[in-house]
């Protein structure tokens, strides 16, 4: 079986080297992004498996990235994990209504992440 | 205390006339009532009025009368002491303008005159002059007011030489000093009223003055500028009591007066395109006798500082934002260096990275914590606001603990009046409580202690204690517990750091709940800390939730009367389906048939509640009228229906409505409810 396929989309490239070694550790492949323009790129190219997303970025934030993703049929399906560093806040109310799958709050644990992501493709 | 003097005065001067042999006639209680009189009332007129009857008592005469200038009208009073007196009227009239004209060198005959006459009393007119065909005596007194003339007297009298030289010179003393009394008296007042007038007008507040028929006393410069108006407008009291109404204070002042008290309230205007908020604090005035006699309003514009506090929320906001980006990163690779992931660690290494975990997450607590208490304060905070079983709270507050309570071997015990206690409230705000309060008692209490929360009912309320076991609070600290950044004392055992901003939070939250929080605590011995949350009563609760919608509409300056409706949903044949269905299947579908009301409400709007009931639920429509009420009715009809058909029990569970709408079917909150049956 091979090896499911993360894209991480942040803006933090020190946080994506981060979570990218402790992905590849957890056994994934890891593409990464660093705003949601990037991210619909890739996205569109790569077809990842999930799609880890960061809230606040230039360009084009997470939110207006899930948007458009859930509007586009050929990715649409791609679960998307939103990070945020705003706990309860009115950004996640949103961003389950746009269909998001989970999201975590900054700063979060590994086993957290890891956890909501085995979750979601499984 | 300047009238004081002013009246010492003249009581000493009069003591001197009366000594006097010649004017022996002026008797003191003539005298006294004069002076009396003064003492209350600087009014030229009112006092002229007073001597003139005064005199009649002490002299013998026909018709007195006296001329005084009152800005630019001449005013002329007569007291005749019988009727045919009268008809010399004219001819005293003609002396005393004649006479004034000369020593003022103005000509008064120019000038309007106003005659006023103080009509006799037949049956006690004093001496009665019989054939009073012409006048033989009569004399003039001119009085004046620092050294100008500002009147003069007339006495006449039908007799030959009715007046003798003492009585000329009693007259022109007592008038003359009671002017000057009077000017002195009106310099002090004027004095008194220019030192008012000049702090009121320096103060950085605005002050606005009503009296009891709504005329403006005090309206200082400040008060004109917040009000809009320039400082050269002059200002009536209609235009004054308008904008009052347009801003929304005379309902304040009319709250303020019925209700004998100060009132403090904040007030949000549009100025210019600008918002502007003032803090406006309005008190009745009373006299001495505390007869309320006005109402005085301070206001006090507090734009600038609400500004400064949004600042200083938002900035709290975005810095925690911004500290968590690299606080993210800073445990994520710590993480991954305490894992081994790069390679083996040394005994002393995970020693480190371990404290430099521990030291991220205390961190990460504390910026979590300011950005609570920011949100808090900046009143951002929804509470969704529900029946809550602030038990089971308790129990899976106490669940995420454990290890902390495992670990120092803590017993600690829950114990409710009752297995289930219903609570109004935010349960996520009760979870913060339970956790910032037990969390505590866990940190402060020595191994093998014991910490108890206790649930007391309190009629409308619930008290909670929290009791530990743990070493106190010093009793000069135990004013500042709930202040932020306060620590006390040290914790024991190894348990994570506090942020000193946990008993603050949880007292904001309280306060928003409507309760109250307090602590006791003995050094050595332990603390308790007590705190009531409004308990769950259906009745009270739609009770003041409908005066809310009701009173809130009416605050609305449209005055068009606000609408309520209410609907209430009712299980059909209740006592069949407690026997037909087993009791934890019918609680279930009445919790998921009130979840459907609640989520096909329109929009969740504002004010729109469900409140459950037994075997039922009351859902109360704020600013809703009987047409909107029936069709948000028929779409939780549907809701219901499909929601039992996708459960599987419309053929068993039946449900009808009730609907009630105010002002249409109902009077009052009361008689709304009273109307609705809620057991």
């Amino acid at each position: 079986m091979s090896k499911k396929r993360i894209l991480v989309v942040e803006d933090e490239q020190e946080l994506i080297k981060a979570v990218q070694i402790r992905l590849k550790y957890s056994g994934y492949e890891v593409l990464s992004a660093c705003n949601g323009r990037e991210g619909l790129e890739v996205a569109r190219k790569e077809k990842p498996d999930l799609i880890l997303l960061d809230m606040m970025m230039p360009e084009m934030d997470g939110l207006t990235m899930l948007s458009r993703l859930k509007n586009s049929s050929d990715i649409k399906h791609i679960p998307v994990i939103m990070l945020t560093a705003k706990a309860q806040s009115d950004d996640i109310a949103q961003a389950s209504k746009l269909g998001a799958f989970d999201y975590v709050v900054k700063p979060f644990t590994s086993q957290i992440l890891l956890e909501k992501i085995r979750k979601a493709i499984s | 205390m300047k009238f004081l003097e002013e009246y010492e005065k003249i009581r000493t001067f009069f003591k001197g006339v009366v000594s006097e042999p010649t004017d022996r006639k002026f008797d003191l209680s003539v005298l006294g009532e004069i002076a009396k009189a003064i003492s209350y009332t600087s009014e030229h007129q009112l006092l002229l009025k007073l001597i003139m009857s005064e005199l009649s008592k002490i002299i013998e005469y026909d018709l007195c009368a006296a001329l005084f200038f009152e800005s630019d009208t001449v005013n002329i009073i007569f007291k005749p002491l019988n009727l045919q007196a009268l008809n010399y009227k004219h001819v005293i009239r003609k002396s005393l303008v004649e006479s004034a004209s000369l020593l003022t060198g103005e000509d008064i005959q120019e000038k309007e005159i106003k005659e006023i006459l103080i009509p006799f009393d037949e049956n006690n007119c004093g001496t009665v002059q019989k054939g009073c065909e012409e006048l033989r005596s009569f004399f003039n007194v001119p009085f004046s007011m620092y050294g100008r003339i500002v009147g003069m007297i007339n006495l006449a009298s039908c007799k030959n030489n009715a007046f003798s030289e003492g009585d000329v010179k009693g007259i022109y003393t007592i008038i003359n000093q009671t002017s000057n009394a009077i000017g002195r008296l009106q310099k002090a007042v004027t004095a008194e009223k220019t030192r008012m007038e000049s702090m009121v007008k320096s103060i950085p507040e605005g002050v606005i003055m009503l009296d009891q028929k709504d005329e403006v006393v005090v309206f200082n410069p400040q008060a004109r500028m917040m009000l809009g108006f320039g400082l050269n407008i002059s200002v009536t009291s209609k235009v004054l009591n308008e904008k009052l109404r347009l801003f929304g204070l005379d309902k304040m002042f009319k709250e303020s007066h019925r209700e004998m008290r100060s009132i403090v309230r904040e007030i949000n205007i549009v100025q210019k395109n600008k918002s502007v908020v003032f803090r406006s604090s309005i008190s009745p005035v009373k006299d001495i006798e505390g007869k309320i006699i006005g109402i005085v309003a301070i206001l006090r514009d507090i734009t600038r500082e609400k500004e400064m506090d949004r600042m200083k929320t938002e900035f709290i906001s975005i810095v925690s934002h911004e500290l968590r980006t690299p606080l993210t990163t800073m445990k994520e690779f710590t993480a991954i260096i305490a894992d081994e992931i790069p390679g083996k660690l040394t005994e002393g290494q995970r020693e480190y990275v371990n404290i430099i975990q521990g030291n991220i997450d205390r961190l990460a607590r504390l910026i979590g914590n300011l950005l609570n208490i920011s949100k808090i304060e900046s009143g951002t905070t929804e509470l969704k606001k529900e029946l809550v079983d602030v038990v089971k709270i308790v129990e899976s507050v106490v669940l995420t603990l454990r290890p902390g309570i495992n670990e120092k071997k803590i017993n600690l015990r829950i114990v409710p009046y009752s297995p289930q206690i219903a609570i109004y409230a935010d349960s996520d705000s009760v979870f913060q409580i339970f956790t910032n309060l037990i969390n505590n008692a866990i940190k402060f209490t020595p191994d093998s202690g014991e910490i108890i929360v206790k649930m007391v009912d309190k009629h409308k309320e619930v008290e909670f204690i929290v009791k530990d076991t743990g070493i106190g609070i010093a009793s000069e600290s135990i004013d500042k517990v709930f202040d932020r950044f306060q620590q006390f004392g040290r914790t024991t055992g190894s348990g994570e750091k506090g942020t000193g901003l946990g008993l603050a939070i949880t007292k904001e939250l309280i306060k928003e709940h409507q309760g109250k929080i307090w602590v006791k605590s003995e050094l050595e011995e332990g603390t308790k800390f007590y705190f009531l949350l409004p308990k769950y009563d259906p009745k009270s609760l739609l009770k003041s939730l409908l005066k809310e919608c009701i009173c809130s509409g009416e605050d609305k300056a449209s005055g068009q009367l606000t609408k309520v409706s209410l609907v209430k949903m009712s299980l059909v044949d209740p006592e069949r389906l407690r026997q037909e269905l087993s009791g934890g299947l019918l609680d279930s579908a009445l919790r998921g048939m009130e979840d459907v009301l609640r989520d096909s409400l329109r929009s969740s709007e504002e004010g729109d509640t469900v409140i459950n009931v037994s075997m039922g639920s009351v859902v109360v429509l704020a600013d809703c009228d009987k047409q909107g009420m029936l069709k948000v009715k028929k779409r939780l009809n549907s809701a219901l229906d499909s929601y039992l058909v996708r459960r599987k029990l419309s053929d068993k569970i039946e449900f009808y409505f009730d609907c009630l709408t105010y002002p249409d079917d109902v009077q009052s909150a009361e008689d709304m409810i009273s109307k609705v049956d809620i057991s």
